[in-house]
């Protein structure tokens, strides 16, 4: 099969998620940006076979992540419900991902590609635990939702996964949003509505 | 109200949807019609207990990481007493 | 004139003027000022009028838990009706209205109420407006509300936002007073996550309106110097202006911040109200004690308000409440509220302290008068003068003043306590209910647990604090107190004045007297509650925050009961009313609830779509051209699928990824039908039940591995099916090796339907055979289109016609569309909507959403020899039962009008011709129709009893709410294509 160009591709918020600078007082509190083509692939172990999906995890990751945990760097593994991952990956061909944990986890779990079914929105910033504490009821401040931490929450009534990759003092948290795509523009809204307040920037083009 | 998910944690009952009594098990039900026990599908189907006091029902974390626990609460004091997951809480349950 | 800005102190900014008006006159008040405060220094005293008796009001308290002071601020779709005027704060511009008076609050007609009094009594309003019943709604209501309203809403759509947010914290200081405060500061060196939460704009509490000392220094330079290190720590949040309203399971509690309120109009990117949840380890309530009114005739007269209210008047906004004041007090905290105005220059007339004794060092120069009470209050619409009765010597007499400062006790503020259900607990020596044990998650400390001195309720809170340290596993750490001052606090009880000649009010707000109380009780109405609701008092914006105490005690000594043993009414919340925009939050307008989108929602709307909500879908109804309506535009779609071929997003069908080794048998186990034959390769009809044996979904599902299925579901069951299928895995089935997950959204898909379909289809497939031989009905297959695109291909039909499925992720969704659009376009392909689709499968008597509405069986739609007898599997049991195999249940059939133009309605029912109308003669009822453009009929799918016997039988149809009676014929449910050649061809 032909490798798929990712200009292909064109995401749930095409033509939504413009690059835009609203400042609030001279400042942004808040930026958001789209990773473009991500790839997202959920993997339930195989009945019985949580204890050797953990360990392929752990041979290739170093260690198998505690339950509301990740581990990864390029491609981020979510411990996001009980034997079940949420595999994150960017800059990957098409059906990439999911073919390499295939056979990453062979008979271990069945891994299902959802790298369409999931947009990937990044939210950044100063105020970005403040605004999503306006949605979710996850207590996110850093000693119980510390860097690689994940959550699977309703965020405004919309069902997201919430993953924390990185806490600078300097330039707030990073986190990633995973929200159903039918869902992305409407989260989306919601997102905006609230970063009015804190001042925000649109930066990654819509992928 | 707050449900300690097992593997979430603490998280408001909106995030939860809840179906009712964990009691009744699902009566066997052979693959003709022998032994069937309609007495025992009634009860299974229709006849739940709504106690005052400690109750064990079916909840879903469906706007979390959607598993079926079994949630034991006080329906006098909403408090909650223990929270299982489902697949724990009924593997290796014998059927009625 | 009565009330006046004195030349200095208050936390006012003298160098600012803020204009505003009252009922329409202009006035001048000061940054600092509450309405209340700023109206007083204006001299205006007369501010309302009351509930009942449309009595001359004027300000009573201090706080939230004021009953009279109540106006509609702002105007046009911002008013706000029973606004306290004691917790309003000045800004420029501010507009306020007096309430319950006409045409005005000087001149008000229904004060002529106070001539009738004698004749509305308690209970007037239930035994007055009983009969006729019909009058309740149309006549009685209105005429009350608009006698008795308090103020007035707007039917305008509320221009501001609101939001709700969360919070979590380890302790939540519920209040910050010197209690709060100190427990705040104790709490934040120990390292708690903080949050102090106080319903002023400034914390300190009891501090802001007292000038006694605290140590060496004032006590808001005590304040400043905590407040500084509590606002630079980092594990401290204050909120200001903000009510913690209601305490809930599991330690939650509801605060609404009013982020807007003091400003004019809230910030374009502000919402005007934030209702936050806060989620609290543990929380400790401070929230102090109100001062209680003394109940004697005519208390309710301008001019008359509680010590505590002019305590602050004078102390915190630099304003005198009258030019000749008296106290009158049953405990010694009224001698320091004299000792304040006196400090201030604000004239005395006298103190009245009901006790045989006071405090022997004083410290006031005006006349103090022992075992005195006052007996009634006089004057219209300000207070002129009061008779004080003497009960030494049994004298009454006379006495000049405006004003009059009451002080009747303190009732802790115990609200938040007992919003769970635990009633508070009577306490002797300060006369008042004490907070009773709620456990670890909520403590009590300072006035609010009964601590009357700051000493006191500063020790009470670094007890709670060290606690709860304990409870967390910190140390608790050293906090130094200030010295504190001398505070005698002794009280006794006066509940109630006996030598009262004119009207005693127990509550202001619903003008309760003293005489309602023992009426309640001779009428019968003796418990507390039945009291309540028979006197009214207790009821509306305050809740009896100020009436509650007094009330049930006259009720303990006219029933000769102990105070105790009357007990309380229940504490609900909100401690202060809670707006309606603010439960709400946002969920208003296009955030009602989330939209969800087809990954072709943009490529329908260019199409033309018309879109509609289908659940929580948008889907396309149809796709317009010109001045085509939506029944033109059907028609046109149906007959293109029909004759040429057509697209229509399916995306929206529920998709569930179904893998592992177990996977045929638990689909053998959820649908009804068997599955072990179904090969790779292959789709199937499936057919799922509830336990309960009716039918729950359909759907078909395709074998796309030797361990992989996909299931579809309808649009809108996909959540419940999915919940269902991983309740069945996890709670009935753990052992089985299935792997369930919702590919929905992931899989962009298009229904190409039509005798033309397979020609388009062909011209976008890579390289897969799609003949009839090669890939025949309910074929599926993994694939790939438009040069590599992976798709998945499915040959099954809705509509009836040569049809497939296609299916590919969901970002290139739109070059799909696209490309069938481009490729078809010489084969007069065209896109359809739900009417057609619609149209269409009822033309093939398929069932969809008019069917499986939950109460029809397998055997009711026909589906009978679907029922596998050959395994177990979810309403296997149920399905048998006898009422399910009744010949005379309602079935499946199809339905035509006897004139050909006569249009079918779903929701008819069918009768025998020559029946009369009526639930015995019932022979079913018309579940769906359409237009067919096809057969030029209305056509229509029912469930008919017997209806499979009766094919080519006359029946009437009634439909009384809309077209009557008219005539219609059964048929068999499939009017299109019958032997399904072209599903085949």
């Amino acid at each position: 099969m032909p490798e798929l160009s990712a200009a292909r591709r064109l995401g749930p918020l095409a033509g939504i998620a413009l690059p835009t600078r609203v400042e609030l007082d001279g400042g942004i509190g808040i930026r958001l940006s789209l990773p473009p083509a991500p790839s997202i692939v959920t993997a339930e172990a195989r009945r019985g076979a949580a204890v050797e999906m953990a360990q392929r995890i752990a041979e290739r990751f170093g260690r198998m992540p505690q339950p509301g945990r990740s581990i990864g760097e390029a491609t981020l593994v979510l411990h996001s419900a009980p034997e079940t991952l949420l595999i994150l990956g960017e800059g990957r061909a098409e059906g990439e991902l999911v073919a390499e944990l295939r056979a990453l986890l062979g008979e271990t779990a069945s891994p299902v590609d959802n790298s369409h079914g999931r947009a990937l929105i990044r939210l950044g910033g100063a105020k970005a635990r403040e605004l999503l504490s306006f949605g979710t009821a996850v207590d996110l401040a850093v000693e119980s939702f510390p860097p690689g931490a994940c959550a699977s929450t309703l965020l405004g009534h919309i069902a997201v996964t919430l993953l924390l990759r990185s806490d600078d003092p300097e330039a707030g948290p990073v986190f990633d949003l995973v929200v159903a795509r039918g869902f992305a523009e409407s989260l989306w809204d919601w997102l905006i509505g609230r970063a009015r307040r804190f001042g925000y920037e649109v930066t990654a083009p819509a992928g | 109200m707050l449900i300690h998910c097992p593997f979430c944690g603490a998280r408001p009952s909106e995030e939860f949807a809840v179906l009712g009594d964990a009691g009744p098990k699902r009566p066997e039900a052979p693959g003709d019609d022998t032994g069937s026990d309609p007495e025992a599908w009634y009860d299974y189907v229709y006849l739940r207990d709504n106690p005052r006091g400690v109750h064990r029902e079916f909840w879903q974390h469906v706007g979390g990481c959607r598993a079926w626990l079994v949630v034991e609460r006080d329906t006098a004091t909403h408090e909650v007493r223990s929270v299982e997951l489902a697949r724990k809480a009924t593997a290796g349950r014998e059927a009625s | 004139m009565s009330g006046y800005r004195l030349d200095s102190g208050g936390r006012i900014d003298r160098s600012r003027r803020l204009d505003f008006t009252f009922d329409g006159e202009a006035f001048g008040g000061h940054p600092g000022d509450t309405l209340a405060s700023a109206l007083t220094a204006n001299g205006v005293r007369l501010l309302g009028r009351s509930f009942k008796y449309h009595r001359p009001r004027g300000l009573l308290t201090d706080g939230p838990a004021e009953p009279n002071a109540l106006v509609e601020l702002r105007g046009g779709a911002r008013l706000e009706p029973n606004s306290r005027a004691t917790t309003v704060e000045l800004y420029d511009g501010l507009e306020a209205w007096s309430q319950n008076a006409w045409p005005s609050r000087n001149f008000d007609v229904g004060a002529v109420n106070q001539l009738l009094s004698p004749f509305l009594p308690a209970g007037f309003y239930y035994k007055t407006f009983m009969w006729p019943a019909a009058f309740w709604e149309r006549v009685y209501e209105p005429l009350i509300r608009r006698a008795a309203g308090l103020g007035r809403g707007t039917h305008a759509p509320d221009p501001d936002s609101y939001e709700k947010g969360n919070l979590h914290c380890d302790l939540l200081v519920v209040g910050a007073g010197p209690s709060g405060l100190i427990a705040a500061l104790a709490a934040a060196r120990a390292g708690l996550r903080v949050i102090l939460a106080d319903d002023q704009p400034e914390p300190g509490g009891q501090l802001l309106s007292r000038a006694t000392p605290l140590g060496e220094e004032g006590p808001l330079t005590w304040r400043d110097r905590v407040l500084a290190e509590l606002e630079t720590a980092p594990n401290v949040r204050l909120l200001s202006r903000t009510t913690v309203f209601g305490w809930y399971d599991g330690n939650l509690f509801g605060a609404l911040e009013r982020v807007a309120d003091h400003l004019p109009v809230p910030p374009e990117h502000l919402p005007r109200l934030i209702y936050w949840r806060i989620q609290a380890k543990r929380a400790l309530l401070c929230a102090g004690a109100e001062e209680r009114p003394l109940v004697f005739g005519g208390n309710d007269r301008p001019g008359v308000l509680l010590a505590s209210a002019g305590q602050t008047l004078v102390n915190r906004y630099g304003v005198a409440p009258g030019r000749k004041v008296a106290v009158f007090t049953n405990g010694d905290s009224g001698y320091q509220v004299a000792r304040d105005l006196q400090a201030a220059g604000v004239p005395l007339a006298c103190v009245i302290d009901a006790r045989a004794e006071g405090p022997a060092d004083h410290g006031l120069d005006c006349r103090v008068r022992q075992q005195t009470v006052v007996a009634d209050a006089k004057g219209g619409r300000s207070l002129k003068a009061i008779e004080i009765v003497d009960r030494g010597q049994g004298r009454r007499i006379p006495l000049e003043c405006d004003t009059l400062l009451m002080s009747g006790g303190w009732n802790p503020i115990l609200h938040l306590t007992c919003h769970r259900g635990t009633k508070p607990v009577w306490d002797e020596e300060i006369a008042a209910f004490l907070p009773a044990d709620v456990g670890t998650g909520l403590r009590v400390a300072g006035a609010a647990a009964g601590h009357m001195t700051t000493a006191a309720c500063f020790q009470s809170a670094l007890a709670a604090v060290t606690e709860i340290c304990e409870d967390l596993g910190r140390k608790a750490p050293e906090v130094a107190l200030p010295a504190c001052p001398e505070e005698p606090c002794a009280v006794a009880p006066l509940w109630w004045v006996k030598e009262a000649k004119g009207k005693a009010f127990v509550d202001f707000q619903n003008d309760v007297t003293t005489k309602d109380i023992p009426l309640a009780v001779a009428e019968g109405y003796s418990s507390v509650e039945l009291m309540k609701r028979y006197t009214t008092l207790g009821m509306a914006t305050d809740q009896g925050k100020l009436s509650n105490v007094n009330g049930l005690a006259i009720l303990a000594e006219v029933t000769g009961r102990p105070i105790p043993q009357v007990g309380t009414t229940t504490y609900r919340p909100a401690y202060t009313p809670v707006p309606l925009g603010a439960l709400a939050g946002p969920h208003v307008g296009a955030e009602y609830r989330p939209v969800r989108r087809s990954p072709l929602h943009r490529w329908m709307l260019r199409q033309g779509a018309e879109m509609i909500e289908a659940g929580a879908w948008m889907r396309p109804s149809h796709y317009p051209r010109g001045e085509e309506d939506w029944f033109a535009a059907m028609c046109r779609e149906v007959r293109g699928v029909r004759s040429r071929v057509g697209l229509c997003d399916v995306s929206t069908l529920g998709k569930i990824d179904i893998q592992g080794a177990d996977a045929a048998e638990f689909l053998n186990r959820v649908y009804c039908n068997g599955w072990k034959t179904l090969p790779v390769g292959k789709a199937r009809y499936g057919l799922m039940l509830r336990e309960d044996g009716f039918v729950m979904d359909d759907g078909t599902t395709s074998r796309l591995g030797e361990q992989h299925y996909l299931m579809t579901t309808t649009t809108a069951n996909a959540g419940p099916v999915m919940a269902h299928l991983e309740f069945c895995l996890q709670s009935l089935w753990p052992d089985l090796d299935v792997q369930v997950a919702s590919v929905t959204d992931q899989w962009g898909q298009v229904a190409l339907a039509g005798p033309q379909a397979r020609k388009v289809l062909q011209r976008i497939l890579d390289d897969l055979d799609v003949s009839n031989d090669a890939f025949p009905f309910l074929a599926a297959a993994e694939t790939t289109v438009l040069g590599g695109l992976p798709a998945r291909l499915f040959r099954i039909s809705f509509s009836g016609e040569l049809a497939y499925e296609i299916a590919v992720p969901a970002d290139y969704s739109e070059e799909l569309a696209d490309a069938l659009l481009r490729y078809g376009a010489d084969f007069g392909i065209l896109p359809y909507g739900g009417e057609a689709l619609s149209t269409l499968r009822i033309e093939k008597g398929h069932p969809a959403g008019g069917e499986l509405d939950g109460r029809t069986t397998a055997q009711d739609l026909g589906l009978g020899k679907m029922l596998s007898g050959k395994k177990d599997y979810i309403g296997r049991a149920m399905s048998r039962r006898e009422a399910f195999e009744a010949p005379d249940r309602p079935v499946l059939v199809g339905l035509k009008p006897l004139s050909r133009g006569a249009k079918l309605r779903a929701g008819a029912h069918l009768l025998t011709p020559g029946e009369t109308p009526a639930v015995e003669s019932d022979q079913g009822f018309v579940a769906s129709v359409a237009y067919s453009p096809i057969l030029e009929s209305w056509i229509g799918l029912a469930f008919l009893k017997r209806g499979r016997e009766r094919l080519g039988e006359e029946i009437t149809i009634y439909d009384p709410l809309r077209e009557g009676l008219y005539r219609g014929q059964i048929c068999d449910p499939v009017f299109v294509d019958p032997d399904h050649e072209r599903l085949h061809a």
